[in-house]
């Protein structure tokens, strides 16, 4: 669902300017923060006033943007050394994204996040075979140790994340969505600051897929490159002190505890009124492991923001106490994430082997009941309902076209699925092993129930984190579930629905040539009409004809705010690694703190 | 009694390289993977796995491991870095160990402050509601789980008060104030389960004291009662309480694992219950090696205490 | 509890003699023992409950409906329904089968262990003795909860894994009680004789030691089933208790506490209840085993070295 909606949304603007190879517009007006979630709270916000101080919405009141901490629950201590060319963990990319920026040479656009905008290129430009993309370096923007950020940097941080690095006997892996970029050639700097990325095959969505803000530039050439060379290739961002090239540098970091980030005087964006960014001095990162803790904290007026995370994100009956305790003082950003689909192993034997089985189970489940139970309150059945938050009315008018599986009464639906059943020899049930994450049991328990109304026993193997990783790319279960976070467009999907022998860690373990077939079709599809009707050709195979995969409902993630905190961005979806705080600022009086 | 001190002493070092070789292997036996861990929630090749693994050292056969990790304990690093992200042990350890220290510090003197007084007063009060209602409170502070009183006593500080302990720690010379708000409750909390002990060993040994020979003839030599408990019953009561701080040190360390998360203080326990959900063997094993050390030192220092205060040890052996 | 008082006279007449005597000695028992009558009774109740959760519950507690979510206590759901719409009720009576199980299958592993290395290391002494009681020593101070931690983590969340986690960390407390206990026991002159008159060691342990340091012993186990169940509680708030789909207190607690407190308490409150209560009546039973045998027989024996004297003392706190 969600990925037809950026198909429809990437095509119908990013793509056009990146195959065009025509530059963007420059900065991005980052003062039109008019977002889903907000408008209740926000008053319209000024888009071309030239004076330095913007008008605020009280009349004949004066007040600057500028000044105050914001406080922000974190959910864990960033892992791996901060290094986002190692890790997808929201409790780095929270903080990574005060650190290092919303985005690397490019971002996903404020105003819309479907889009794609320049951030450290200023513009790019692609040859007709889309085998080479040329980025012009943005000038003036510096890390946070005063050295200019150059072509020279961009190279170093591709080829760290494309190549990794061999010294000696050492190696350093390339980053883990190497495989995301496609077939990188090689990397050149080319004069006037440009650089240039070659790639051995056709690669028209370059642009869509680096604009993921999980691919953060974070790792200074001056500080590291020597000591790679020397034989520290694990080097990580933490051991050269954090220094990165975002709105706000390092103060300090208390394991545990607290990441104090700081307004960095030098950063270079500058809103619609030639203001410099970031507004807020600094934010604090309280690392708060128990959403309970975080409840209270928020609850009593200890934290601006809620974390990010998926025990973080609030429930109904958590919400409604934010609202008791703090009424206006609070809204709730919302964003559509984390799909909740069963997937089957059909290369382990079993009944579930069968397609007529697994069709059979994709009829029965109640998708709606997912919802209250499951998911905390807050999502929509996929695919047969369009997504809240889609930021442009119009785009509805797409979905409406697009195949909604299964939309009939439920009693009819489970009357056929009992047919099928029957049909395959199963009219008794069986068992099917299920693997669970302990973190998150809820969907668990909610499949099982469910699926005992068809005879099937669904035997949970319920694993801690540690475990639970290493368990998901193997082909020990018959069945688990997708929470995966697939790229946001349509040619990324494969690592998740693809062939188990070219993506072990994909939703459904199997090796049907046939799925290869379609994506490759999708990769060559030349226009924007043939692009769609291959992803629905899929779409159809993969959920309906096959049922590889049951999509059962997508989760809305609700992150509480205070109303204070006001010009924060608010992806549509995906904000899990999406955080973004230039254009944070804190009207202190209106909240009242 | 010297010559056993001694034993004791010179036992701590084998006894903790024994326990390290058992935790060491212990651990690697573990399934769940660090490179997944380290990774996250994302799709990745094989390849780049093994890479991360080979970069890691993980590949390596285990007594070269061990070997590694052991010369790091031994030369100051504490066991090298985090694999998770690749901070020194050393560091996490002097910025984790203090918070514990401190945590158990207050709770085992505000203990020690409340329960002797009570235990002497439940037992002096035999059976009378004084009695009944310290063994009630000490009946609650054992059977009830520490983490749930605690989810209680924020949820309670939350309805009534609208308020709740600071969220970010600092240490006591930082900001008093604000350190002693965050350590309050869950010493509290602490010291209610830990104290519960103390209390009823004083009151038991307490009541057995004071029907004994010795006290019958200081009663009948017409010593005042208040003489009779303080002078020779406390005294008596006081070597199973000394023993029973020993004892429930693991009680201390095993609520701090708990108590820690929810109220936010980077301690010890939280540390090790994050690296072994992340399966980060080298800070699992150097926190947990350092655990057994701290036990045996405690368990050193309460003989020692044990020899000061019983006067029997000089007789006896 | 109440029923007890009220009939054992009344039913007295009316039953055959035998019972009639029977329901007498309870009434006795309860009116003298109170302290042990109750505690008692209410684990009795707990394990009926346990044992025939099927009849006793009122719904299935897998069962979900979602139209039913998180209603109040009524004559539907006695106390009421959680966030999945499952009866509160039934979930809290197969919670104590959960319950039951990890409690008796720590407590019992944790005796068995304990018992057997602390007799044989008190029957030989020596060396031996020695190295036991250093790696005791080690045990005893280890934070219980990391032991149970490391232990699940290894094994994967199970009630297996979970019981065998806490038996480690209850084996080191017991080892040091029973070789105390065996200690003083040996020095009595029947064992002596025994062992003079050339009985073999296997005979001595099992004949004399024990059978005679069975009951210290088992008061203090009583006491720690209680701590059992606390710490699955612990081990679920981190997400290792007892895995779904078996409803285990700690659970239920840990979601209702996080999930919806203020919306629905009694989704906490009643497993709550069920815990504190059988956890209380664990210890006091412990407590009042402890009393009904003579606190000082283990301190009257020689005390053999300073070992034996911390036992006595630790005998004395139980």
């Amino acid at each position: 669902m969600r990925l037809a909606l950026l198909l429809v949304l990437v095509a119908a603007g990013s793509l056009a300017l990146s195959c065009l190879g025509k530059s963007a517009p420059s900065t991005p007006d980052v003062n039109s923060g008019r977002l889903p979630a907000q408008e209740e709270t926000t008053a319209p916000t000024t888009q071309a006033t030239p004076s330095v101080a913007t008008v605020s919405p009280v009349p004949g009141e004066h007040r600057t943007k500028y000044g105050g901490i914001l406080v922000l629950a974190n959910r864990g201590d960033p892992a791996a050394g901060f290094d986002p060319l190692r890790t997808s963990s929201i409790a780095l990319h929270h903080v990574g994204g005060a650190l290092f920026g919303p985005g690397n040479l490019v971002m996903r656009c404020r105003e819309n996040t479907y889009l794609v905008c320049p951030y450290l290129a200023t513009s790019w430009l692609a040859n007709p075979g889309f085998t080479e993309w040329t980025f012009t370096i943005r000038n003036g923007v510096y890390w946070h140790d005063g050295t200019l950020f150059t072509a020279e940097d961009a190279k170093f941080w591709f080829d760290l994340a494309y190549f990794g690095a061999k010294v000696g006997d050492k190696t350093r892996a390339p980053a883990y969505f190497k495989g995301e970029f496609g077939d990188v050639e090689k990397v050149e700097v080319l004069e006037h600051n440009r650089l240039r990325i070659t790639f051995r095959h056709r690669n028209p969505y370059f642009l869509d897929i680096l604009a993921d803000p999980r691919f953060k530039i974070a790792h200074p050439r001056h500080l590291m490159q020597a000591r790679i060379e020397k034989g520290e290739v694990s080097i990580s961002p933490l051991d050269v002190g954090l220094v990165g090239l975002g709105p706000f540098k390092l103060e300090a970091y208390e394991k545990g505890s607290v990441v104090r980030v700081r307004r960095s005087f030098q950063y270079w964006e500058k809103d619609g009124e030639s203001n410099r960014l970031p507004y807020v001095d600094g934010i604090d990162y309280v690392i708060m492991p128990d959403p309970f803790a975080m409840d209270v904290a928020f609850r009593t007026g200890r934290l601006d923001g809620g974390a990010r995370g998926q025990e973080h994100y609030l429930t109904a009956e958590r919400k409604q106490g934010y609202v008791r305790d703090l009424g206006e003082d609070v809204f709730f950003a919302e964003m559509e994430g984390g799909n909740f689909r069963l997937g089957f192993n059909v290369l382990k034997p079993g009944p579930w082997q069968d397609p007529q089985v697994r069709r059979a189970m994709a009829l029965w489940i109640d998708k709606r009941a997912a919802i209250p139970s499951a998911l905390g309150g807050f999502g929509w059945t996929s695919p047969d309902l369009v997504p809240p938050n889609i930021p442009l009315p119009e785009i509805r008018t797409y979905f409406i076209n697009w195949p909604k599986f299964d939309l009939g009464p439920l009693e009819e639906k489970r009357a056929e699925a009992r047919r099928l059943m029957a049909g395959a020899g199963y009219a008794d049930g069986f068992s099917m092993g299920h693997l669970c994450r302990a973190l998150n049991p809820a969907p668990c328990e909610f499949l099982k129930a469910q699926l005992a109304g068809l005879g099937i026993d669904l035997q949970l193997h319920v694993l801690d984190e540690g475990a639970w990783s290493r368990a998901r790319g193997t082909l020990d279960y018959d069945s688990q579930q997708g929470r995966l976070t697939p790229s946001p467009i349509p040619e990324g999907t494969e690592s998740v629905y693809g062939r188990y022998g070219k993506n072990p860690d994909a939703y459904a373990k199997h090796e049907d040539p046939r799925v290869d077939e379609l994506y490759r079709r999708l990769r060559e599809a030349l226009t924007f009409a043939s692009r769609v009707e291959i992803w629905r050709q899929i779409e159809r195979y993969l959920f309906v004809e096959q049922t590889y995969i049951i999509p059962i409902a997508e989760s809305i993630q609700v992150v509480p705010y205070r109303a204070y905190v006001k010009g924060l961005v608010i992806p549509v979806e995906d904000g899990h690694t999406h955080t973004d705080f230039a254009t944070v600022w804190l009207d202190k009086k209106k909240g009242g703190r | 009694m010297r010559r056993h001190l001694a034993w004791r002493l010179a036992l701590i070092a084998p006894t903790a390289l024994a326990a390290s070789i058992v935790v060491f292997f212990a651990l690697r036996v573990l399934p769940g993977d660090i490179v997944r861990v380290i990774i996250g929630d994302v799709p990745v090749s094989p390849e780049v796995q093994e890479a991360l693994r080979e970069e890691l050292g993980l590949n390596d056969a285990l007594p070269i491991q061990y070997g590694r990790w052991l010369w790091s304990m031994v030369n100051g690093e504490f066991g090298g870095r985090s694999l998770e992200n690749g901070e020194p042990i050393r560091s996490i350890i002097s910025r984790h160990l203090p918070v514990t220290v401190l945590l158990a510090g207050y709770t085992v003197l505000l203990s020690i402050f409340v329960s002797v007084p009570l235990g002497v007063l439940a037992a002096v009060a035999g059976n009378r509601w004084p009695d009944y209602l310290i063994r009630v409170a000490t009946l609650g502070g054992l059977a009830l789980p520490n983490l749930w009183v605690a989810l209680l006593v924020l949820l309670g500080l939350l309805l009534f008060f609208r308020w709740s302990p600071p969220i970010i720690y600092t240490a006591p010379t930082a900001d008093p104030w604000n350190h002693m708000q965050m350590m309050v409750w869950p010493t509290l909390i602490l010291a209610w389960e830990y104290s519960s002990h103390l209390v009823r060993v004083t009151r038991s040994t307490m009541l057995e004291g004071l029907s004994q020979a010795y006290i019958t003839t200081a009663r009948s030599k017409g010593l005042s009662e208040r003489d009779v408990v303080l002078r020779h019953a406390l005294r008596n009561a006081l070597i199973p309480a000394v023993t029973m701080l020993g004892l429930q040190s693991g009680t201390l360390l095993s609520g701090a694992l708990i108590l820690e998360t929810i109220f936010g203080l980077p301690g010890i326990g939280r540390g090790l219950v994050q690296a072994a959900l992340a399966r980060d063997y080298p800070v699992i094993q150097s926190l947990a090696s350092l655990l057994v050390v701290l036990s045996l030192v405690v368990n050193l220092g309460v003989d020692i205490i044990y020899t000061l205060v019983d006067p029997r040890f000089s007789r006896a052996t | 509890m109440k029923h007890h008082h009220d009939r054992g006279p009344r039913f007295r007449a009316s039953f055959p003699r035998p019972l009639a005597k029977a329901l007498s000695g309870t009434w006795v028992f309860a009116r003298t023992k109170a302290l042990i009558a109750v505690p008692m009774a209410v684990l009795v109740l707990l394990a009926t409950v346990a044992l025939f959760a099927d009849v006793v519950a009122t719904h299935d507690p897998l069962a979900q409906n979602v139209e039913q979510r998180l209603r109040p206590p009524g004559p539907g759901h006695y106390f009421g329904t959680d966030g999945f719409g499952r009866d509160i009720f039934s979930r809290v009576v197969h919670g104590a089968r959960v319950s039951l199980f990890v409690g008796f299958l720590a407590v019992s592993m944790a005796a068995v262990s304990g018992t057997g290395i602390g007799m044989f290391s008190a029957y030989w002494g020596g060396k031996l003795d020695l190295l036991v009681q250093r790696v005791v020593d080690v045990l005893l101070g280890f934070p219980f909860l990391v032991l149970a931690l490391m232990m699940v983590v290894a094994l994967g969340p199970s009630s297996t894994s979970v019981a065998i986690g806490i038996a480690l960390g209850l084996t080191p407390q017991v080892a040091r009680l029973s070789r105390a206990s065996a200690l003083s026991i040996k020095e009595e002159e029947y064992v002596k004789a025994a062992m003079v008159i050339g009985a073999s060691s296997y005979r001595i342990i099992w004949r004399h030691l024990l059978p005679n340091s069975g009951p210290p012993i088992l008061a203090q186990v009583t006491g720690y089933f209680g701590t059992a169940v606390v710490a699955e509680t612990t081990l679920s708030f981190l997400g290792l208790g007892v895995p779904p789909p078996f409803p285990s207190w700690g659970r239920m607690l840990q979601e209702g506490v996080r999930q919806y407190f203020e919306a629905a308490p009694w989704a906490t409150v009643f497993p709550g209840l069920a815990l504190s209560v059988s956890v209380l009546a664990c210890a006091l039973l412990g407590d009042a085993v402890r009393d009904l045998l003579d606190p000082r027989r283990v301190q009257t024996a020689q005390p053999r070295g300073q070992q034996g004297v911390r036992a006595g003392h630790r005998q004395a706190e139980l």
